[in-house]
Parts: C-alpha cells; sequence; structure tokens
C-alpha cells in the first residue's frame, strides 16, 4: 500500500511540474492570435540588409521575422522540396533563379505577383523570376561572367580570345607570369557556366529559345557549332592554357598573386580583389568564335513557399517590402552584388567595376531554369573536361554528350 | 576472476557466501523519500514535462501516430519507475534503449522500407490535393491588361469578402456576389474602414484568415470574362482567369481548351500526347524500384559494376590496413626496440587527425597539375590521380589505408600483448621457428580477438561515404553512362546521387537501392560472426 501511495504522489508531482513546463512553452505560434512570424532562409552575406528590412515589416505589421542562416546551395534545394510539403520548409528562401524551374514544377514556390512593381526591375531580372508565364519570386541581384584585367600587368583590350591568349603569353615570357589567363574549372564536375561565352561565341547556345527568349527544352548545342567549340576547347587544354585542375581556389589566388592578367570571373570575386588593393577593370569576355560571346546571367531572387505556415505575411513581405527601393538598395549594399532593380543600379554610379558587370549583364543570357537544364550540367561539365583533358576526340565526345543529354530529357 | 573461484567452492552456499545477503539488505537509492528518490522525481518530473510538451505539440500539428506513440511511451515509463517489485528491475535498464532503438533504427528502417515501394521523389513529393490545389494556382493567368485592386479584407456571414475603392464608392463583393457598390460603406486613406454588414479584418485578422483567403475568389463583374478577383498579400488583388480546372468525377484537370489531363495511375495527370502535368503526386508503386534496379535498360549494369567495386573497396580496405596495421604492431612489438611509444605515437597520428580535413588536404595533394605529389615529388609528372579511372581507384585504397590502418595497429598491438608468453616459449621448445609460431598461434589468437573488429570494418567501408565523397566524389564519371555513375562510386554514394545530387531527386528509387545494402551488409555480418564464433570455439 505504501508503495502505491509513494508512485501515486510521485506521479502527481511530475504532472504537475511538467503542466507548469508546457505552459510556458506551449504557446506555439498561431495558437495566440497575433499575426505570427516567418521564416526566411538566406545567406551570411544577406542576412544585414533583410534584418533591415524586416525591422521595417515588424514595426508596420507585427510579424516577426525568424532567420535561417544557411548558404543556398544544390542540396539545400533539395531539402526545400521535401521538407516545404511537410510544413518543416521557411515561408521565403533566397537561391539562384536556375532552381526555379525545379522548384515550380514540384510546386513548392507560390506565384508571386508583382503588379507594377515588375517595372523597378531590369528586363533581364523580370525575365529570370518567370517561368511556364507565372511570375514566381522577388530578384534583387544579377550576376554573370565577364573579364576582370590586372592593369598593373597590361592595359590591352583583347578584341577576340585569341589575341587574349597571345598577350597572356607575351606577359607569361616578359614578366615571367604563371597563366595566360585564369577561369575557375572543376577536375571532378567540370565547369561549362564559367566557360559558356567562349562557347556561345561560336553560335552553340544550350537550348533553343522562343521569340520571347523562353528557352525550350529542344537542345540547340550539337551540330556544327558544338563541334567548333569542342575543337576550340581540344585546342584550348592541348596548348595547356586551360587546365581542368584549376579549381575555384588556384584560380583566384593566382590572379589575386599577379600570377596572370586575366581573370574570368563573377562579381562575387570583387570583393577578395578590392580587399587585395588591385588595380583592375572589368571587361566583356572576347570571343573566341565568330559571334558575339554572351555570358549566362544567373538572378538572385526571393521565391515564397507554396506551402507557407504564414502565407499571406509572406506575400506581404516579398511582394510589399522586398520590392521597395530603399530594400533593394540595402541588399545590394550588404552583398556587393549587382542590383536587379533600376532604382539601385541608379544609384551604383560610384563603384566602376559593378557598374560594368550590371552593363555586361544585358547581353548576356538568361541561365535556362527549365528542369531539362539538371540533365545538362553533369554530362555537359565531364565531356568539356574529357575534351579539356584530351581523353578523345572532340567531336564524338561532345556527340555522344547531346546523345546522353537527349537520352535523360 | 572471483565468479569461478566462488562456484568452484562445492561446500559453500549463497546464504552463506556473502552475496546474497548484503542484496537483501542493500536499499536501492531510488526507493524511499532519500536523496536518491528526489533525484529520480526530478529526472522523471523532466521526461514528464517532455514528453506532455511532445504531446501537446502533436496534438497541435495533428500527428496522431506521434502523439500515440508519445502517450504509450510516458505511460510505460512511468509505470516502469514507479512500480515497486523486483520483477519489473530489468526493465529499468531496457527501457531507455528500447526506446532509442524504436526511434533510430526501426522506425527510419521502416520508413525506408516503405519510401522503396513508392514514387517518391522530384515532380511526385507531396499528396493529390496539394498538387490539384498547386496546378489551379500556377494555371491561373493574371488578365492581361487589367488593373491592380487595392482591397480590404472583410469578414461577413458567409465567409469573407473583398472590398475596394473606386473613385469615391466602396466596391464589395464575395464569392457569390460579384463587385458591387455598398451603402453605408465609408473609406479613408484608400482603405475602407467600415462596411454595414461586414467587419473589417486588421492585419493580423488577415494574416489569422489565410487559409480561407487564399480559397476566396471573388468575380470581378457578371461577366466571366473579366475574371476573378485573388489576392496573396491582403493588400492587392488581381483579375485572374483559371485555364486549368479539377474535374472531380472524370479525375482530371480540364484546361480551358478542352484538353483533358487524365490521371495515368502514375501519380500524374497527363495529356492525350502522354505530356504529365507537374506536380504530381505520391503513391505506392509495388516492386518498380527494385525492378529499375535490375532491369539492365535502366540501371541493371551500373548496379552490377559499382556493387562489384563496392565489394572489392571493402574487401581490400579492411585487407590492407589490416596487413599493414599487423605488421607495424608486430615490429614495435619488440621489447628490444628503444622509444617504441615513441614511434607508436607517430604511427598513431593519422587517426588523431580528423578524416574530413586528411580526406580534403589528400584530394589537394593529388591534385593533377598542382597537387605536390606531382608537382614536388615527381618533378612535374601530369600523373592523373583522380581522373583515370584505375588510378583513382588506387589513390582512394592509398588514401584509405592511411586513414585506417592506425587503427589496425592499434587493436593488434593490444591483441598481440595480451596473447600469453608461455606459449611461445613452449613452441620454441618444440623447434617452431619464427614462420611457423606466426601461422600457429599469434594469427589464430589474434583472429578471436581481431575477427568481430575486421566485420565491424568490413560494414564501415562498405558504406564509407566520406572518403569516396570528399576524395573523388565518386568519379572519374562514366562518359558512356547515363545515369551519372562514376568509376569509384560505392553503393551508398550511388545512392547519394540519385537521391540528392542529380538533376531529379528520386527518394523512392534510393530508399530501394539502400534496402538492398542493409540486407547485403547484414548477411555477410552474419555469416563471418558465425564463422568467428566456431574459430572463439577451437580455441
Amino acid at each position: 500500500m505504501k508503495h502505491i501511495q509513494r508512485a501515486v504522489i510521485a506521479v502527481g508531482a511530475a504532472l504537475l511540474l511538467a503542466g507548469c513546463s508546457s505552459a510556458q512553452t506551449g504557446g506555439v505560434t498561431g495558437l495566440a492570435g497575433g499575426p505570427g512570424s516567418i521564416s526566411i532562409q538566406a545567406g551570411p552575406d544577406e542576412m544585414p540588409a533583410l534584418e533591415e528590412i524586416a525591422e521595417v515589416f515588424t514595426d508596420e505589421t507585427g510579424v516577426t521575422v525568424n532567420f535561417i542562416q544557411r548558404e543556398v546551395t544544390a542540396q539545400t534545394t533539395s531539402n526545400f522540396i521535401s521538407q516545404a510539403p511537410t510544413g518543416q520548409a521557411p515561408d521565403i528562401i533566397v537561391g539562384p533563379h536556375d532552381n526555379l524551374g525545379q522548384l515550380a514544377s514540384n510546386g513548392v514556390v507560390a506565384p508571386v505577383e508583382l503588379g507594377d512593381r515588375s517595372e523597378d526591375f531590369t528586363e533581364n531580372a523580370r525575365n529570370a523570376v518567370m517561368y511556364d508565364g507565372v511570375s514566381y519570386g522577388v530578384p534583387y541581384a544579377v550576376e554573370n561572367v565577364a573579364l576582370i584585367r590586372n592593369n598593373e600587368l597590361t592595359t590591352a583590350e583583347p578584341a577576340t580570345f585569341d589575341e587574349l591568349r597571345a598577350e597572356g603569353h607575351r606577359l607569361m615570357e616578359e614578366q615571367g607570369i604563371q597563366y595566360p589567363f585564369t577561369v575557375s574549372q572543376s577536375p571532378e564536375s567540370g565547369d561549362p557556366y564559367h566557360l559558356y561565352a567562349l562557347q556561345t561565341s561560336f553560335g552553340a547556345e544550350v537550348f533553343e529559345r522562343t521569340d520571347d527568349g523562353e528557352y525550350t527544352g529542344e537542345l540547340a548545342m550539337g551540330g556544327e557549332n558544338g563541334h567548333a567549340f569542342a575543337q576550340y576547347l581540344q585546342d584550348l587544354g592541348q596548348s595547356g592554357d586551360l587546365r581542368t585542375s584549376m579549381s575555384p581556389d588556384i584560380a583566384k589566388e593566382s590572379f589575386l598573386n599577379g600570377q596572370s592578367a586575366f581573370h574570368m570571373a563573377g562579381p562575387w570575386e570583387l570583393t577578395d580583389i578590392e580587399a587585395a588593393g588591385m588595380d583592375v577593370s572589368v571587361l566583356p569576355v572576347p570571343p573566341a568564335g565568330e559571334e558575339e560571346a554572351r555570358p549566362f546571367v544567373g538572378v538572385q531572387a526571393f521565391n515564397v513557399n507554396a506551402y507557407a505556415q504564414n502565407p499571406v505575411a509572406a506575400q506581404d513581405f516579398a511582394t510589399n517590402y522586398l520590392t521597395r527601393p530603399e530594400a533593394q538598395t540595402a541588399m545590394y549594399e550588404a552583398t556587393g552584388r549587382p542590383p536587379a532593380s533600376t532604382v539601385a543600379v541608379d544609384r551604383m554610379q560610384g563603384d566602376p567595376l559593378r557598374s560594368a558587370y550590371a552593363e555586361l549583364a544585358e547581353a548576356g543570357l538568361p541561365m535556362p531554369a527549365i528542369p531539362e537544364m539538371g540533365a545538362v550540367w553533369n554530362f555537359w561539365g565531364t565531356t568539356e573536361n574529357a575534351i579539356v583533358d584530351g581523353r578523345g576526340d572532340p567531336v564524338q565526345l561532345w556527340d555522344r554528350m547531346i546523345d546522353n543529354i537527349e537520352g535523360q530529357i | 576472476m572471483s565468479t569461478s573461484t566462488t562456484s568452484r567452492d562445492g561446500t559453500s552456499n549463497r546464504g552463506e557466501t556473502g552475496l546474497g545477503e548484503p542484496l537483501e539488505l542493500r536499499h536501492s537509492h531510488a526507493r524511499g523519500f532519500g536523496l536518491g528518490f528526489v533525484v529520480k522525481l526530478i529526472l522523471m518530473a523532466g521526461i514528464n514535462a517532455f514528453g506532455l510538451f511532445g504531446i501537446l505539440a502533436a496534438w497541435a500539428a495533428g500527428s496522431w501516430g506521434i502523439l500515440a506513440f508519445l502517450v504509450i511511451a510516458l505511460i510505460v515509463a512511468d509505470l516502469v519507475y514507479f512500480l515497486p517489485g523486483k520483477r519489473i528491475l530489468p526493465a529499468k535498464y531496457l527501457f531507455p534503449g528500447l526506446i532509442f532503438l524504436l526511434v533510430f533504427q526501426i522506425f527510419v528502417l521502416l520508413y525506408t522500407a516503405t519510401t522503396a515501394f513508392t514514387n517518391y521523389g522530384d515532380g511526385h513529393n507531396s499528396t493529390k490535393e496539394a498538387a490539384i490545389s498547386q496546378l489551379t494556382n500556377t494555371y491561373e493567368q493574371r488578365i492581361e491588361g487589367s488593373e491592380a485592386y487595392p482591397i480590404t479584407v472583410l469578414s461577413g456571414d458567409d465567409g469573407l469578402a473583398l472590398a475596394t475603392v473606386e473613385g469615391d464608392q466602396v466596391l464589395v463583393g464575395t464569392a457569390d456576389q460579384a463587385l458591387a457598390p455598398l451603402e453605408g460603406a465609408r473609406a479613408s486613406d484608400g482603405r475602407v474602414v467600415e462596411a454595414p454588414g461586414f467587419e473589417t479584418l486588421d492585419y493580423a485578422g488577415t494574416v489569422a484568415a489565410a487559409t480561407e483567403l487564399s480559397e476566396l475568389r471573388v468575380p470581378v463583374s457578371g461577366q466571366e470574362a473579366e475574371g476573378v478577383l485573388r489576392t496573396d498579400d491582403g493588400r492587392t488583388a488581381y483579375a485572374y482567369d483559371s485555364t486549368l480546372v479539377y474535374d472531380e468525377n472524370a479525375d482530371a484537370m480540364v484546361a480551358d481548351d478542352g484538353t483533358v489531363y487524365a490521371n495515368n495511375g502514375e501519380g500524374a495527370f497527363a495529356g492525350p500526347d502522354g505530356e504529365e502535368l507537374r506536380p504530381g503526386w505520391q503513391i505506392f508503386v509495388g516492386l518498380d524500384n527494385f525492378g529499375a534496379i535490375f532491369d539492365p535498360g535502366t540501371l541493371g549494369g551500373p548496379f552490377v559494376s559499382v556493387t562489384l567495386w563496392t565489394f572489392a573497396f571493402a574487401i581490400l580496405s579492411v585487407a590492407l590496413t589490416f596487413l599493414l596495421g599487423l605488421l607495424l604492431a608486430i615490429l614495435f612489438n619488440d621489447e628490444k626496440l628503444k622509444f617504441r611509444n615513441f614511434y607508436r605515437a607517430i604511427i598513431f597520428l593519422p587517426y588523431a587527425f580528423p578524416g574530413f580535413l586528411s580526406i580534403l588536404i589528400w584530394a589537394g595533394l593529388l591534385n593533377t597539375d598542382y597537387g605536390f605529389i606531382n608537382d614536388v615529388l615527381l618533378g612535374g609528372a601530369a600523373v592523373p590521380w583522380l581522373e583515370n579511372p584505375w588510378l583513382a581507384r588506387l589513390s582512394l585504397l592509398l588514401v584509405n589505408l592511411w586513414l585506417g590502418f592506425p587503427y589496425m595497429f592499434l587493436v593488434t598491438t593490444g591483441a598481440l600483448q595480451a596473447i600469453p608468453k608461455e606459449i611461445y616459449e613452449s613452441a620454441e621448445m618444440d623447434g617452431a621457428g619464427a614462420v611457423r609460431k606466426f601461422r600457429s598461434i599469434t594469427l589464430p589468437l589474434l583472429m578471436v580477438a581481431v575477427g568481430p573488429l575486421l566485420i565491424a570494418s568490413f560494414a564501415m567501408n562498405f558504406n564509407n561515404f566520406n572518403v569516396i565523397y570528399l576524395l573523388t566524389g565518386g568519379g572519374p564519371q562514366n562518359l558512356e553512362s547515363t545515369t551519372g555513375v562514376g568509376a569509384t562510386d560505392i553503393l551508398i554514394s550511388f545512392v547519394y546521387k540519385i537521391a540528392f545530387a542529380g538533376g531529379t531527386n528520386d527518394y523512392g528509387l534510393a530508399s530501394a537501392l539502400s534496402i538492398l545494402i542493409f540486407i547485403m551488409v547484414a548477411v555477410i555480418s552474419a555469416l563471418t560472426f558465425r564463422r568467428s564464433k566456431a574459430l572463439e570455439e577451437i580455441n
């Protein structure tokens, strides 16, 4: 009997304690009545500006904003797709627009109607957040590959890529630098993104485009134009000018150390270049073929979760707060990425390097956001690597790549 | 050993050995109202609080499975720790382990097994209802050139309504009633502040009505062509025209041009030309995933080659690390060697560095053009260590050898020292040489001790994702294959590529492969454990 009494007292006491503790933490969001909260996932460089914008939002609406600081990668996109339907994903995520097709075809992002505010964005940025005729996000930055020149080594403005190589070789002989040019590559998976401007100069765009500029799932990089590019790649590899083993770190370090006069890179490398106190200019990538060299343009955009826990507040934040000129300017100032908003572009005049990038972006081609692109990257990169490394006949390798990609699409 | 000495003493019985009596006298600290009981009470209070919080949260989220599990687990926990009686004593020790087993092993296993029979993956990541609502939503096109309506959300008897200001008029519309002027309504600053028969919702009210608001469509006018108003942000509404509707009777999506997208039974709506609308939804597909793995047309080829390499990699990794570790252990076991503890410490170093770090450093060292090995050691040779399939496999084995041999060195050193010296002495007297001693004494006795560790090491290397992912990423990729499989991919990195890394994620297929891996490792471990047990009995 005594045992049982004790047990009863114990259980009672335990329940009492449990009651106390759960009363404090039990107020899960949404139950309490107020406007609740939204959560945003973004990278560390975007945080300061977002916090600023969120403060205004919270003041005006009472909605609290929680931040999840995480770099957006292919992995986070995968996670978002699997987590969104369970209600565990953030309400708003930042990411490059080429994920959009994958996100939209999985139904995890909600349409975002910008209304008249879409006029505030550059054409590239506006088109990049469209998928299948529906607008899905708020763009904030436009990025592309350009040629960064070390002005201390040379002031040449090569008109063709062969001129660039010749100038590079001259500098190698006269000044003892190590490389004719640097560009980031990957020994495992290749890097077609950084070489795309060269590819388009042969007229070998990755997909056919409609008259409106929207990509179709039809491959366009096969045929003679593609072969010409493949042969040029082989030449780059054979001459040792381009090496697949030049990882992003090696490429950047070599340029920073003055071992290369020309660096093909995106605006995100400007921060380190400026920190090193280098005197550089931003130029277009010179064409290797007959046509204009048009790099890929990537747009960073905010997307709203289709399964958002607090959808109205999330849409409100995206369409009415993130689109504001002061918000866009804050994003530019915090991240140093060339802005997508025309207002912020106008405010960028004191920054010649990023202005040059923004100007060059207009000649670029948006990265395809269609899901077919997922099948392309892998084969594209490994085939380019095989050609550069001289592991077979370039034309045959290129044709096999086209077959493989078409097979998977 | 104390137990064997007492049992050998034939005259003693339990009551007098002094082992039984203290047991009777000893009090459990957790009984009575001593300090032990208080500690137990506090701990259990914590567990109950945590459990109740979980139950409430599961209730709020509507996760009934988790709710039931928590309720049962909590009741059982309280019963186990508060019920008196000796018979329940073992349960007190087993309970936490069992709970962890259920949560971290059994549940994961069952979940993976269920997923293996579904088409869960890209394009099929949610339920049918979610897919339908998402499709309807995306295929609602804003009517070109239509204006934006700044709106106020109202709440009336028949649900939500939208109000907008046009000139000096206030227009109000509901789901059944097109926008029309409302008498007596008042607006200020473009916002409707008063509407007879309705309650204006403030920001918090609008946000809270999100679900209802997302379903609200207000006709702009009596004419269908002018579309319906929908608002996403509670501030502005636009006129939309829906171009795709779900027909419940036909179980199909019907487009405004008359195209019927019927449920194709594979978790998607497909048009007459077979074109699927995305997203689709999750369904059970039976053995399809396993079929794809063994079908030579899809994954069959890569699956066989990857499986062979996985076995080769796991077996060679264990064999090489064990042989090198054993060799070094024997060398440094010689007592005549000076400073041998110092040498042992040095040998142990690779094991002391974090593996992630060493692997990444090795990847850098092996870089074809810039790596230390080619650049400095080989004087600028361009040996494609990680680019050539066979060299990549060799590099992988060597790096894994570097990472793994210190462990083998450690365990074999321990095992060697445990072999009694007398056995060697008597063997020497019988005229046995060094080789004979090693073969007949050292190796068999060693295997008893390290045999299970070798099996564990095999199982670990069979799923050694880190070294593959960080060193070669599974590459170099096979250019002829459409699966993206590389020469050094083992099963687990292959699963990763299918589930997460490729352009399209297929969790169902990856789960099916995981199940196969589980079966392989389980069967091999069971077989070898049985063999090593036999070895033990001989000795």
